[in-house]
């Protein structure tokens, strides 16, 4: 019993080491991905309808979900801020609150999960198709280099919305947060946007949230096009390809925050 | 969705996603505040300059009138030196006292200038020659502490 | 034949056509090819002379697809020279290759249309992408390859909007775009009404001869072959087990050819994937 016990141990550990293995050469992979995509881009930008028009499926499609997500978030960051804020008689400090929590984390973060569920997996689909049914083929046939023409577009679109969507979502959300403190709350308006203005700083509070936002839009368009264009030509390959891109990218989005917020906000006094 | 369709919706998307970054910058952030408006320095030495950091605001009667420029040790005398921006629709006499203080209890830490009576003003590159550091807790209470002490020794 | 009369016109209308006097010969030989661990060809000879029309036949699987993605560079044989005219296709370099296969024209099986384009903008696509004609030619373009399908009231259709048939012959406008020396088929009568089955065959034969191009016809189905092409090669586990004109295919004695031309359910393909002997398997619970 224990040499089974034994062997199934040796089992587990070469498959992990199979999977850490397989995960480094992804991302070598997804570096090379990378390296193509930026070699292609001048000649991917001459054609710029093609970027503007994949601006529009990303970006402007995914303006409802973002404005709404924003308001909301906006509107309970006010709720819960005034709950705990008001234990301390801090009531006032309520606008600084919300705007740093949007700018700083919630918007690049949030917005850029969201942006991952809805944009990303329409790119993932949309390649794979596209491979599936030799789309991708008859191009290279047509001596067009698909990348050049369908995936750097496709980034490039993501990271140019991303941080629009990022700042709209944070505008939004502070609109919200208005509307719950100042409206119903009744918090001063004066004392709302004044500590607000007076608390968040363009750097590096602003600066900073429009550079994770930027990050995270190069990250989940990478990873979306990535996992179309390796797609298995089926329909089980194209929608395991169009999960796989929701996971790895909201667990990019997590992993990069943490690593840029430790970079950015270290020691950050006011 | 014709072309024309696609661009217009793009560019009003692109058009209301800056407009959002530049209202956040604007109205949320302190980009207006920012050292725009031109201005002159000013520099200050202190024994001890508490909390003080770079940016912070310098005030007087309450009003922002410049920020920080720089915070430095003088290698010789062991003094911090305080370079200060001071907005230049401000003047300040040369006798003006600079103080560090905090607002409120657990506030930010900040410059405060006293105007004095001198009718020379202060002009770019001067010294402020009066100055008061900041309160250190850890100070008051050994001096608190002393003076109970000598105050104890004296009514024997 | 208003087929046969739109073709011809349009061979002599097209000012992008080039008289190619290299030869667009293609040259198999001794191709090795697997994918992965699966042995997919295995020393396969062949040639495809300049201007006639070459079946490639043989059950699904058996490497057919490959052979094309061969010719187009799109693969690397493991062993064998794969040569054309006279170049030899993987060696070349991604440039050369790119010039290589803008003389292509390659109709995908089921059309591989660009799902987001006009019918117009997917034959237009490899004119924009590789020459400067201005517009207004690229138009007239378009519309005689469309007209030398028949479609050239489809236009401005979508190609989810079109049925099997007229989405095959899209793709072959599309195919012979820019005039190509040489156009590969890949199971162009695949899932096609005996109609279109028709139509389909026929404008092979007949854009082959107006425009003086090499063709390779990739497909399992006989009866449309033997109608329309010059030569044909059978292929069967990764060799080519027979080939002949259409007449000495027709006439045939080999067991494979037969079975393949007869539609034989059991012959030298044998119908029973291999498994343990029947009355065993169900023994095998009777001790």
């Amino acid at each position: 019993m224990s040499s089974n016990t034994i062997s199934d141990l040796a089992l587990a550990l070469r498959r992990l080491g199979g999977t850490v293995t397989g995960g480094v050469a992804r991302l070598g992979y997804m570096a090379r991905f990378l390296g193509a995509i930026l070699w292609q881009t001048p000649m991917a930008f001459r054609r710029l309808h093609l970027t503007v028009r994949e601006i529009y499926f990303s970006g402007v499609l995914s303006l409802v979900i973002i404005l709404m997500s924003g308001l909301f978030v906006g509107m309970v960051l006010a709720l819960q801020g005034y709950e705990v804020l008001q234990r301390y008689g801090a009531q006032e400090q309520l606008g600084l609150v919300v705007a740093l929590s949007l700018v700083r984390e919630l918007a690049p973060v949030i917005g850029g999960l969201l942006f991952a569920s809805r944009a990303g997996s329409a790119i993932t689909a949309e390649i794979g198709l596209m491979k599936a049914t030799e789309q991708l083929s008859a191009m290279e046939m047509m001596a067009v280099d698909p990348i050049a023409r369908v995936v750097a577009p496709r980034f490039w679109a993501g990271v140019v919305s991303m941080p629009l969507l990022a700042a709209l979502f944070s505008a939004f959300g502070i609109f919200g947060g208005y509307l719950i403190g100042v409206r119903m709350i009744e918090i001063d308006a004066g004392a709302f946007w004044g500590q607000m203005q007076a608390g968040v700083k363009v750097w590096p509070d602003i600066t900073n949230g429009v550079i994770k936002s930027i990050v995270f839009g190069a990250a989940v368009s990478l990873i979306a096009v990535l996992e179309g264009y390796d797609a298995k030509p089926t329909a089980e390959g194209v929608s395991s390809a169009t999960t796989r891109t929701v996971v790895i990218s909201s667990l990019a989005i997590l992993a990069l925050d943490f690593v840029l917020t430790a970079f950015m906000f270290r020691g950050v006094g006011i | 969705m014709n072309r024309a369709a696609i661009d217009l919706w793009v560019g009003v998307f692109v058009a209301i996603g800056l407009g959002a970054i530049l209202f956040l910058a604007l109205k949320v952030g302190n980009l207006l505040t920012l050292d725009r408006t031109p201005s002159y320095r000013v520099e200050a030495s202190f024994d001890n300059i508490g909390g003080l950091k770079l940016r912070s605001p310098v005030k007087a009667a309450g009003v922002v009138v410049g920020r920080v420029e720089s915070i430095k040790l003088d290698p010789k005398t062991y003094a911090a030196v305080v370079t200060m921006r001071i907005d230049r629709d401000y003047a300040f006499s040369k006798d003006t006292i600079a103080s560090i203080n905090t607002s409120g209890l657990l506030g930010e830490v900040y410059i405060g200038l006293d105007a004095g009576g001198d009718t020379a003003m202060l002009n770019d590159g001067d010294r402020i020659a009066k100055t008061q550091s900041a309160v250190v807790i850890e100070k008051l209470i050994s001096q608190f502490l002393f003076d109970k002490a000598a105050q104890g020794g004296a009514g024997k | 034949m208003p087929v046969a009369a739109t073709a011809d016109k349009h061979a002599t209308l097209s000012p992008t056509r080039r008289l190619d006097p290299a030869a667009a010969a293609i040259e198999l030989n001794d191709v090795w090819f697997a994918y992965d661990r699966r042995q997919v060809l295995r020393g396969i000879t062949m040639t495809v002379p300049r201007g006639k029309i070459v079946a490639i036949m043989g059950g699904s699987g058996c490497g057919k697809t490959t052979i094309l993605r061969l010719i187009g560079g799109q693969l690397r044989p493991k062993k064998g020279k794969v040569l054309v005219g006279g170049q030899s296709v993987p060696d070349l370099e991604p440039d050369a290759l790119y010039a290589l296969r803008r003389k292509f024209g390659m109709l995908f099986q089921f059309g591989a249309l660009f799902t987001d384009m006009t019918v117009f903008e997917n034959i237009a696509f490899p004119m924009r992408e590789h020459t400067e004609l201005p517009e207004s030619m690229i138009r007239d373009l378009v519309l005689m390859k469309l007209d030398a399908v028949g479609l050239r009231g489809a236009a401005q259709l979508m190609p989810s909007e079109l049925s099997g048939g007229m989405g095959r012959r899209v793709a072959l406008a599309r195919a012979i775009a820019l005039d190509p020396m040489l156009v590969m088929y890949d199971e162009p009568f695949a899932g096609l009404d005996p109609i279109s089955l028709a139509v389909v065959g026929q404008l092979i034969r007949r854009l082959n001869d107006a425009l003086g191009i090499t063709s390779i016809v990739v497909t399992h189905d006989v009866y449309e072959s033997l109608k329309i092409v010059d030569y044909l090669y059978f292929v069967s586990e990764g060799k080519i087990v027979a080939s002949g004109t259409p007449d000495e295919v027709r006439a045939s004695s080999d067991p494979f050819v037969r079975q393949f031309v007869d539609g034989q359910p059991d012959g030298p393909v044998r119908f029973h994937y291999p498994a343990p002997p029947y009355h065993k398997a169900l023994l095998a619970d009777v001790e």
